[in-house]
């Protein structure tokens, strides 16, 4: 169940079986349906979520009710190391697809930083691929047009979960709807349902229900200029 | 809410078979102004791609909204 975690975290660091052991041990996991809240905006954070299985998000709401997705947590992604610092949260995390998670108290985020070492080394590693993830998303939405933007995420997913040990070298189970796209890239449902067409009409994509494949995917990342360096799968050599 | 079908052209027509749930035609019309003002920022800097049009059906396959955004370009 905590192999995805373990996974994404030897990309990070040299992670010794000991490690290994002492992350599969981790606290009490939970299933949570689709279209859940984990944590609302204003609330008090405690518990560090881990997502193991199934997709959740970052999200603010406006007042108007639209709703923005700034993050799109994948098994073996934490939603906010740190958080239990924080007073409050500025944002919500809330579940896309059906979500198994782990709930880890603040005393154990602690005893991993402070008495692991290794695993120290690799959560702070995940906490800077974040980093990266939201400043391409950044420039995605400044300066790519709305069919690179959407190559451009179905490229990282494709990275982010074959990393995880989740995806297919050239397909995954994407559970998105149009309307949850649109809420990522910014742009409205019809513009997505548009979008997702002329990446469909250029045989750059095969969109079936739930499941994405990519018939060519050296292809598909030229289309968008996709380059794989800020997701920092390679450790630096000391 | 009621769902309504939207068709969007230019060099090709992307229908959506799965619709979108709106309050009202009010809140449609948001939808078609925001899309098509999308869609030119992306595509209008190509030269050629100077017109783009919606049209919206009702569930019971009627058309209830058309719009278009268009942008000419003049050298005198």
């Amino acid at each position: 169940m905590f192999s995805p975690l373990i996974r994404k975290l030897g990309r990070g660091a040299d992670l010794t079986q000991a490690d290994h052991d002492r992350l599969t041990s981790l606290a009490r996991t939970r299933c949570v349906g689709a279209r859940q809240d984990i944590i609302e905006q204003g609330d008090r954070p405690e518990d560090v979520h881990l997502v193991l299985s199934g997709f959740a998000c970052r999200y603010k709401i406006m007042r108007n009710g639209k709703r923005q997705i700034m993050a799109l947590l994948v098994p073996g992604d934490f939603c906010d190391l740190h958080v239990a610092i924080l007073g409050h949260m500025d944002h919500g995390i809330a579940t896309v697809s059906p979500c198994t998670l782990a709930e880890l108290p603040p005393t154990t985020v602690l005893d991993l930083t402070e008495n692991h070492p290794r695993i120290a080394r690799a959560l702070w590693w995940a906490t800077l691929v974040d980093e990266a993830i939201l400043r391409e998303w950044l420039v995605s939405m400044g300066q790519r047009e709305a069919d690179q933007q959407l190559a451009h995420l179905f490229c990282e997913l494709l990275m982010r979960l074959r990393v995880a040990g989740v995806a297919d070298a050239d397909g995954y189970d994407l559970p998105l709807a149009q309307h949850d796209l649109g809420e990522v890239l910014g742009i409205t449902p019809v513009h997505v349902n548009r979008t997702v067409q002329a990446l469909r009409a250029a045989e750059l994509i095969v969109l079936r229900g739930r499941r994405l494949d990519i018939p060519d995917v050296e292809r598909l990342k030229a289309f968008c200029d996709f380059d794989p360096d800020y997701l920092h799968l390679v450790q630096r050599i000391a | 809410m009621p769902r309504y079908f939207v068709t969007t052209y230019d060099g090709f027509k992307a229908s959506d078979r799965d619709g979108i749930e709106l309050p009202d035609l009010d809140a449609l019309e948001g939808v078609l102004r925001q899309t098509l003002a999308a869609i030119m920022h992306d595509e209008g800097r190509h030269p050629g791609r100077n017109e783009f049009w919606a049209d919206a059906l009702d569930e019971r396959n009627e058309r209830v909204m058309t719009a278009r955004i268009s942008m000419s370009v003049a050298r005198p």
